[in-house]
């Protein structure tokens, strides 16, 4: 089943032609679908909740509480994140998210998963030696006063952290502040 | 089941590799893989479970052999051809046709109407929780264990925490049983809970804490 590029586009062809003749999708259905994805869902959004969440206390604490409620006041979710829980990085506790069965990802607030998500490498690895993980493949050495706690995606909930705001951004306003957030410090395997 | 895609502390894998710009596909090919997902999910021919099924049932050496994507494109070539809405010597046929003619573009009709209807499952959700008239089992603080058997068929129950001891941290809504919706086997809800585990308990080693979302009959009392 080890397939080229020319088998794979040819199986890929071949399954979309039998929908359209079918009547079951269009010709048009396959792009529309995917430029959604590539133009209106991504990390940015997940950015301006935890932005939002630096800035507003009581908008914080509502996140903490429910964050699907939360983020809706902002006009983010839906599919694939009907369900969300955000987890709150601190001094002592750092949160790292991960799915080990296949690639649950919070979609409305962070878009589609990256290829190092779904690897079979950081699927096996986090929940057994995140702290290895996390210090020699993200740069990211936590000290040993760091308590880390994995969250395995295996239900519904869809999981993002949020991530501490760093020293010196006092005076910055909310868009600014959305501008330095990454998806890897949403994930947690990056502070900023 | 036990499966290949069951993947959580599973020994031999190197370093991940981290790369902070890759595009979101790298082939043309996983972009519509990824499109025909959504769109055959989106009208229903398939729901989550089953689909996540099909990619679980792979062999093993196959699993780990292939991409993500292409994972994909085989579940949705098992599915569409074990429903029936596609038959499997058509739809090889026509793969060999596109390997004779390779700049051939698939032809057809535009449905605009699709797009909405995705859009609005986009929007909305496709939410699988459902009321149940039960009240939950557990409580937060109780301790449970995991259960251990290895069920034939789909489950979300990762078979790292099989058999463990952990402590509900928090409890959730009642969603779709994937054991059974995976297999045509009926909805039957139940109670979702958050669980912790203790590293050290799971992997003899590590000072961290896993915790795991479970349905509630992947749960027993601790004692």
């Amino acid at each position: 089943m080890v397939s080229d590029d020319a088998e794979l586009r040819a199986r890929v062809k071949a399954l979309e032609s039998l929908l359209v003749e079918r009547g079951l999708i269009g010709t048009d259905t396959v792009d529309q679908i995917v430029e959604v994805y590539e133009s209106e869902i991504g990390p940015l959004l997940g950015a301006q909740v935890v932005a939002r969440a630096w800035v507003d206390e009581e908008f914080r604490e509502r996140l903490l509480a429910d964050a699907t409620a939360a983020c809706w006041e902002l006009d983010i979710g839906g599919l694939q994140g009907e369900k969300l829980v955000a987890v709150e990085n601190t001094d002592t506790v750092h949160h790292v998210v991960v799915c080990t069965l296949c690639s649950c990802y919070p979609w409305p607030v962070l878009g589609i998963p990256p290829n190092w998500y779904k690897s079979p490498e950081y699927r096996a690895r986090m929940v057994a030696e995140p702290r290895r993980v996390l210090a020699e493949d993200f740069g990211l050495p936590l000290g040993e006063d760091v308590e880390i706690r994995v969250q395995d995606s295996s239900a519904e909930v869809r999981y993002f952290t949020l991530p501490q705001r760093p020293a010196g951004t006092e005076d910055w306003d909310e868009e600014r502040l959305a501008g330095i957030v990454t998806r890897e410090s949403m994930v947690g395997v990056a502070v900023l | 089941m036990d499966g290949p895609h069951d993947l959580g502390g599973a020994p031999g894998f190197g370093p991940v590799r981290f790369d902070p710009d890759e595009p979101l596909f790298d082939h043309d090919w996983q972009r519509k893989v990824f499109g025909l997902t959504m769109a055959t999910s989106t009208i229903g021919l398939y729901n989550r479970d089953e689909n996540r099924h099909a990619r679980e049932r792979m062999p093993a050496a196959d699993y780990r052999a292939t991409g993500y994507f292409e994972q994909w494109l085989v579940a949705m070539e098992t599915n569409l051809t074990e429903l029936g809405v596609l038959d499997a010597a058509t739809l090889r046929a026509r793969v060999e046709e596109f390997l004779a003619a390779p700049d051939e573009e698939v032809r057809g009709k535009a449905q605009p109407d699709l797009f909405e209807l995705f859009r609005d499952t986009l929007e909305f959700g496709a939410s699988l929780d459902r009321p149940v008239p039960t009240p939950p089992r557990y409580a937060v603080g109780d301790h449970v264990r995991a259960v251990s058997s290895a069920k034939p068929g789909h489950t979300r129950l990762p078979a790292y925490v099989r058999g463990h001891l952990g402590v509900v941290r928090r409890v959730d809504p009642a969603f779709v049983l994937p054991d059974t919706n995976a297999h045509h086997e009926g909805e039957h809800p139940e109670h979702t809970y958050n669980v912790a585990f203790n590293a050290h308990d799971l992997w003899e080693k590590g000072d961290h804490e896993v915790r795991v979302d479970v349905w509630e009959s992947y749960l027993e009392p601790a004692d």
